[in-house]
């Protein structure tokens, strides 16, 4: 509703004349109750009174900011700062300007108005192309551009680009600054359709034309601007169109009609209450009376210029005017005259911080003292002018030796970086060269070492197996010389206990008998103890060789059928003594049984081979028995006993009536 | 007539007691008759020659000389007279050695008193057992080509292989299908082709040939 009621006056506003608006918006702020619709109007206030009367344009804008914080408008706030910075920015105070602005940006950060940050964007970018610091104009300019793009606000983003123009021809880059001039103008045209836009990027065309020293389109675009600013009674318009026609035609050197065009905007500035445009124009005019030689119309213009300026307290303009008027006095021999306004120039130009307005000042005083006859003052102040010249000079090389320093710094640093690269690159090959020959020796090391203990080991195996086989092959001697001996006295004891029952056949010969069978039997282990030592029977095959002779040695005077079943079992196997006696010992065993007791007609001795494993199954058809009550007698226990030596699996299944099922798994490594 | 048929008997032991229990266990044969029995063979070729005996019971290892040499020396008089090893093992070199320097067959110590006379009977006729290691170390021995003028046929070879593997006759009889007399048959024609060395005149020559 505010802003609606807001909106209403200004359509108001601009209903009337510009003549009467200053004094109709101060009859409007008065009559205005609702104090939104009043925080509003002062920051229109205050924009229109930028030009012709800035300090009141300020007290305006503050009026407006006391107000909308006391009722806490936030819109009012922002207008009100944005105006004030706006005439700060007119008045060349661009730091005051900045600061009211950056407020205003707060603000719209605040209330996340992004049109209303473009805006601002757009204005600091302004603000810091006229401090002369483009780079921050840049960055203003690019974030405004970015936000502008964003919320589609043309009106800005066209600002934005006339701005940039306005950059680059401070940079001299007339190029590119044609180009976003010519941008604006598009976008002024359409979808603007914004006749003043329009006008301004047209005169801003001419303008870089003029510049460029080609007046005839510079004139062209001009007329261009001129016509439409007619057509649409855009009167800062065709003031300034007039203000470019003039500079043109000057430059064209056709003073007359530049004077006629500068009247003519002299007359609608003064009608728009445009002090600052008039007292510049006036310096303008006085420009062009210097250029015909006519020094006292000069002089006259000036003198109006800095009436205006001072009037509108614009120091800058004031400066200019300064200086002028003491360069007029000049030529016209009036020195003393000439040396106070050069002296006001020379202390404006100073405050300003305008290095090339106190050039010109220190020129023109030691001229002046030249032609009045002083030549220490013409001397001192022509020092002073090459001072200032040359400190000009440096500060504009400065920014170049500025940048070769930097380069220079940076050059430097990347050499001593280079440098420190190499140097780091050395001390990582050495240190690579040290690591490699410290690995390399202790990889020699290391390498002697395994293969010292690896040597060692192996002497010691080799000597192992050497000696293992030396204590083999001196048991085997000694099992063979013992059994060789006393197999001989067994024999004997065997034949002499026959001999002895032989003799006497009809006695008790049972003591006799047993001396037989003991010998007989004691042969026999003897035998197998021997043959089971002896390092030629150490493989399965040889194992199975006995065990084949022995079955048919015991079982084929028997009758009994026999088979032997290998199921896979590697015949090269490995066994060692006590693995080969063990075996042949429970097979030898289980045979003898199954002889003597089973009463079996068929015997099947089955071997396989599983995993790291080796196992006997020995099944007879005999007549069996109860293996749960019957307890064998020695010959189970030793088998046990045996399995056990081996860590095998043993197992005798037996029911009567069913045979016999004897079962052994030894592990092999 | 009894005692013109006994077949004499020439004994040759170190172990005293052994050598006169052997002596008193063939004298209760009637069958047989011990002709001599001496503790050394130095003398064996003369002692053979003038004893002539239908079979010579000789051990293998003795002091002095072994038997394996006595063979040797008796076989190069050219005497056909069979000769039964006595040995402790029939696992050994020394064996087969002896066998292959004449000897007619092999009988264990440990089975004197049991199989003496069936061991005489069997190298009488001809058909001398042969165990799986002697088998083995024949088929080793021939399958060298050097001095192997006499070639096994397929069958004395298939038959020794099967010896070798530990199967007795009877198993070898009916994995070949013929009768265990056959078996022996062929076993006694390898035990002629072992003796073939001995009874030629290189000898000695031969034996060191296949030792190589």
């Amino acid at each position: 509703m505010k802003y609606l009621l807001a909106g209403l006056f200004f359509f108001q506003l601009y209903s009337v004349g510009f003549a009467q608006k200053y004094d109709s918006l101060q009859t409007l702020i008065q009559q205005t109750k609702t104090d939104t619709a009043k925080a509003i109007l002062y920051s229109v206030l205050a924009d229109e009174l930028t030009k012709s009367n800035p300090q009141k344009s300020i007290e305006a804008a503050k009026e407006g900011i006391k107000l909308s914080l006391k009722i806490g408008f936030d819109r009012g706030v922002f207008e009100n700062y944005f105006s004030l910075a706006s005439s700060f920015q007119g008045q060349a105070q661009f730091d005051s300007a900045i600061h009211y602005f950056h407020k205003a940006r707060i603000i719209a950060i605040e209330t996340t108005d992004v049109s209303a940050q473009a805006k601002v964007y757009s204005a600091l970018g302004h603000s810091f192309m006229r401090k002369f610091t483009m780079d921050s104009a840049r960055y203003y300019l690019d974030k405004g551009l970015e936000l502008a793009q964003q919320t589609k606000n043309f009106r800005v983003e066209a600002g934005i680009y006339n701005n940039y123009g306005n950059v680059y021809l401070e940079e001299s880059n007339y190029q590119q600054a044609l180009d976003y001039f010519i941008r604006a103008a598009k976008l002024y045209e359409n979808p603007l359709a914004d006749a003043y836009g329009q006008c301004l990027a047209l005169s801003n065309i001419g303008n870089i034309e003029y510049r460029l020293g080609n007046s005839n389109k510079a004139l062209n675009y001009a007329q261009q601007s001129m016509t439409i600013a007619k057509r649409e009674s855009l009167t800062p318009q065709i003031g300034y169109a007039h203000k470019l026609l003039g500079r043109i035609y000057r430059q064209q050197k056709k003073y007359d009609s530049a004077l006629l065009e500068y009247e003519q905007a002299q007359k609608l500035y003064l009608q728009l209450g445009d002090i600052r445009s008039a007292a510049e124009l006036l310096q303008n005019v006085g420009n062009i009376y210097f250029d015909k030689e006519q020094h006292a119309s000069a002089l006259l213009n000036y003198k109006k210029s800095l009436d205006l300026a001072r009037k509108i307290s614009n120091k800058s303009i004031s400066a200019f005017a300064y200086s002028a008027i003491g360069q007029a006095n000049y030529m016209l021999k009036k020195n003393n005259e000439a040396l106070l306004y050069l002296d006001s120039a020379r202390m404006a130009a100073k405050a300003l911080g305008n290095a090339y307005l106190l050039m010109d000042a220190y020129q023109a005083i030691s001229a002046t003292y030249e032609a009045k006859g002083d030549f220490k003052k013409a001397l001192s102040n022509s020092q002073l002018y090459v001072l200032v010249k040359d400190s000009l000079a440096q500060a504009e090389n400065r920014t170049l030796m500025e940048e070769t320093q930097a380069r220079y710094e940076l050059e430097k640093k990347q050499t001593q970086i280079d440098l420190l690269q190499k140097d780091n690159e050395l001390k990582i090959v050495e240190a690579r060269r040290q690591r490699a020959i410290q690995i390399g020796t202790f990889t020699a090391l290391v390498l002697i070492l395994v293969i010292g203990l690896l040597l060692i080991n192996r002497y010691r195996t080799t000597a192992r197996a050497k000696r293992l086989a030396e204590i083999e092959a001196v048991r085997n001697d000694i099992a063979r010389d013992l059994h060789d001996d006393i197999g001989s006295t067994l024999s004997t004891i065997n034949i002499i206990s026959k001999l002895a029952i032989h003799e006497n056949p009809s006695g008790n010969n049972l003591q006799l008998s047993r001396i037989a069978e003991q010998s007989s039997k004691t042969m026999e282990s003897m035998s197998d103890i021997v043959w089971s030592i002896n390092p030629i029977n150490d493989t399965f095959a040889k194992v199975l060789v006995k065990m084949k002779v022995f079955a048919a040695e015991i079982l084929e005077p028997l009758n009994m059928q026999y088979r032997f079943v290998d199921e896979g079992v590697d015949e090269r196997m490995i066994l060692n003594a006590k693995q080969r006696k063990n075996l042949f010992l429970i097979f030898k065993e289980s045979i003898n049984n199954a002889a003597k007791y089973s009463g079996a007609t068929e015997l099947l001795i089955t071997f396989s081979q599983p995993a790291k494993m080796l196992t006997m199954q020995i099944t007879d058809n005999g007549v069996g028995f109860d293996s749960d009550k019957e307890t064998a007698g020695n010959g189970l226990r030793n088998m046990n006993a045996r399995a056990n030596d081996l860590n095998a699996k043993f197992s005798l299944k037996s029911e009567p009536g069913s045979g016999t099922v004897i079962f052994l798994e030894m592990p092999i490594t | 007539m009894f005692f013109q048929m006994a077949i004499t008997v020439l004994l040759y032991e170190d172990n005293t007691m052994l050598r006169e229990s052997i002596s008193s266990m063939i004298r209760l044969d009637p069958r047989f008759l011990v002709s001599a029995a001496f503790e050394n063979v130095l003398h064996a070729e003369n002692q053979v020659a003038e004893i002539n005996p239908d079979i010579i019971l000789m051990d293998i290892d003795m002091p002095g000389r072994n038997g394996i040499e006595a063979v040797t020396r008796i076989r190069a008089t050219g005497s056909t007279t069979p000769i039964l090893m006595l040995t402790v093992f029939d696992d050994t070199q020394h064996v087969f050695d002896a066998l292959r320097a004449g000897a007619s067959g092999y009988l264990l110590k440990k089975h004197l008193s049991s199989k003496l006379f069936e061991a005489i009977d069997e190298v009488l006729t001809g058909g001398a057992p042969m165990s799986p290691t002697i088998a083995f170390m024949v088929i080793a021995a021939l399958q060298k080509p050097v001095a192997n003028p006499y070639q096994l046929t397929p069958r004395e070879n298939e038959i020794l292989a099967s010896l070798a593997k530990g199967n007795s006759y009877k198993l070898i009889a009916a994995e070949f299908f013929v009768t265990v007399d056959t078996v022996r048959a062929h076993i006694k024609k390898i035990y002629e082709k072992l003796h073939v060395h001995s009874q030629t005149e290189a000898v000695s020559k031969a034996i060191k040939e296949r030792l190589v």
